[in-house]
């Protein structure tokens, strides 16, 4: 297929959306969609964190995921959806009388420029929540940005624990996409699975996969296509061997897909960050920088001078860019539960210590930040890192999206690989066991020193990263 | 070249606005340099935003094309406006 039967179907595909009334250029595709965590979201919180607390309400730091003591069959959850602190029903929430919610905010991107107007938006509904459920934990948020003004909301999945279960641990977790790829079909499968393996990428990534039970968040244009992407979920949900929950949606009409994801786990969860020592190693499970490949098809789609820069620089015509970013959709669209896995076989009983010739010690997953995540690992393990390498999947698709601003972290991914510190033996066992499944698991470096948390990353990083808030957070080094 | 990229318009004699609000990251960008290419030297191209992420890749891209940056100027709450001048 040559570049003006491409250019054809992708046209057509842009008038598919425009005639659900989406402008698909209004859509970030994957993770991209986040408030800014260290310029907005983070100040934002902070300045509204003293007066909630001062009527109870805690806001955990932030995590990846919600733990709490209980059992999937021992709690309940509520969903309420608010455009305004008007919709808070006080009564309501006494009514349910929750212990802890997970909150799920859609903002404007107007209103996500700067920390003052996000934490207006914010404050009016937290405080009547904290007014009407005093103690209650935020154990989970999750910020994202809107093109569309109309669209803003917040959802809280409220949870009321009947019965708590000391040998177990339930994972929570809440995440959303607008789009993963706004050349394909809004309503295909390969959407809804990624958006839903995005969300349970954060309870795999601490090894929780039993009992998975999965609550969707569905938005959209039309009643046929949330019919397809409900369905979607179903089977999902099926393949997986998870319960499907419902639960009211958001109704505001634009596009967006993904859930709230719980699973259980009788294990400690990999947050064993003062067990990691100098010696240790990072692994990454799948080379990253998903992201990078489905930019760079929009931009070449737009603009055929772009198609051919990349030829030229590059030798990747658009046929083989769509071949790359097809693979790497198919790739985030299957779920990582054999890293879970992995990760679950490797982790102390609830009752047992952490031993480091046999356990992980600390994991996350590499999504908007991409490789930065390395960075907040430093920060709660304490610990210098040197990175050796940056394990891309296309090296050169992530520095064309550099070099032509196309994304500010061209190592980004959704439903990403994970990243993992343990000994140099739980390594080797972890990285046979992944290959041997048909992963793709990287070293990529190792622990130096304890106490500064400091990242060592190779200088050529440049090439693949042009937002300078995360290239001053790590220490370059020619290699 | 496309019907599916928004179009600069021509305000005055050598000054022409592209309004991308409600566009997310990485459109502006490219929106910007295709309307660059069609003015002509000299002019003013006053690009619309409220894009966070824009803000800072728009002047980028305009600046690594040669082109000056002449202001960026925040004119509502999460709307900007960056001023290029072709060159």
């Amino acid at each position: 297929m040559g570049y003006e039967e491409l250019f054809r179907e992708f046209s057509k595909r842009v008038e598919d959306y425009r005639s659900l009334g989406v402008n698909p250029f209004s859509l970030a595709t994957g993770c991209a969609v986040k408030v800014d965590l260290l310029t907005v979201l983070y100040p934002a919180i902070r300045s509204i964190r003293g007066d909630l607390e001062k009527l109870g309400m805690r806001i955990a730091p932030r995590r990846d995921a919600d733990i709490f003591q209980g059992s999937i069959e021992g709690f309940r959850l509520f969903r309420e959806i608010y455009r305004s602190e008007d919709d808070v029903n006080i009564e309501r929430l006494k009514e349910i009388s929750p212990s802890r919610a997970i909150v799920l905010a859609q903002v404007h991107q107007r209103v996500a420029d700067n920390p003052e107007s996000l934490a207006r938006v914010i404050r009016g509904i937290y405080t009547r929540v904290a007014q009407a459920a005093p103690g209650i934990i935020i154990g989970k948020g999750h910020s994202i940005v809107t093109a569309d003004s109309k669209a803003q909301f917040m959802a809280f999945d409220y949870i009321r624990i009947n019965n708590e279960n000391y040998d177990r641990l339930v994972v929570g977790n809440n995440d959303t996409i607008q789009i993963i790829d706004p050349a394909e079909d809004p309503g295909s499968p390969r959407q809804t699975a990624v958006a839903l393996g995005n969300s349970l990428n954060d309870l795999y990534t601490l090894g929780a996969w039993r009992n998975t039970t999965i609550i969707p968040v569905i938005d959209s244009p039309s009643r046929e296509l949330t019919r397809r992407i409900e369905d979607n979920m179903r089977r999902y949900a099926e393949s997986i061997g998870a319960k499907l929950v419902e639960a009211p949606q958001p109704r505001t009409g634009a596009l967006l897909m993904g859930a709230t994801v719980f699973a259980e786990t009788d294990r400690k969860p990999p947050f064993f960050y003062d067990e990691v020592s100098p010696g240790m190693e990072i692994l990454v499970t799948r080379p990253i920088g998903e992201l990078a490949s489905i930019n760079v098809y929009m931009m070449c789609m737009l603009d055929r001078e772009i198609a051919e820069e990349l030829r030229r620089q590059f030798g990747i015509d658009v046929e083989k860019l769509l071949d790359i970013k097809s693979s790497i959709i198919d790739r985030m669209s299957r779920p990582n539960i054999d890293v879970a896995r992995a990760i679950e076989k490797r982790l102390p009983q609830i009752d047992e210590d952490f031993d480091p010739s046999r356990h992980v010690a600390a994991t996350t997953d590499v999504t908007g930040p991409g490789i930065y995540v390395i960075k907040e690992l430093a920060e709660l393990t304490r610990s210098s890192i040197r990175i050796d390498r940056i394990p891309l999947i296309s090296p050169e698709l992530s520095e064309f999206a550099t070099r032509n601003y196309i994304i500010p972290n061209a190592t980004s991914g959704t439903n990403g690989a994970v990243v993992m510190i343990a000994s140099p033996r739980v390594i080797d066992e972890i990285e046979g066991e992944l290959r041997d499944r048909g992963e793709e698991p990287i070293r990529i470096g190792r622990v130096v020193t304890k106490g500064e948390a400091r990242v060592m990353v190779p200088s050529i990083v440049r090439k693949y990263i042009s937002a300078k808030a995360y290239l001053k957070e790590f220490d370059l080094y020619e290699a | 070249m496309h019907n599916i990229e928004i179009a600069a318009e021509k305000i005055k004699e050598g000054l022409y606005r592209l309004d991308a609000r409600g566009y997310m990251c990485p459109y502006p960008q490219i929106f910007t340099i295709k309307a660059l290419e069609k003015i002509e030297k000299g002019s003013v191209l006053e690009v619309l935003i409220d894009n966070p992420l824009s803000c800072e890749n728009v002047p980028a891209v305009a600046r690594r094309n040669g082109h000056e940056v002449i202001s960026i100027e925040r004119i509502g709450e999460g709307e900007y406006r960056i001023s290029i001048r072709k060159r």
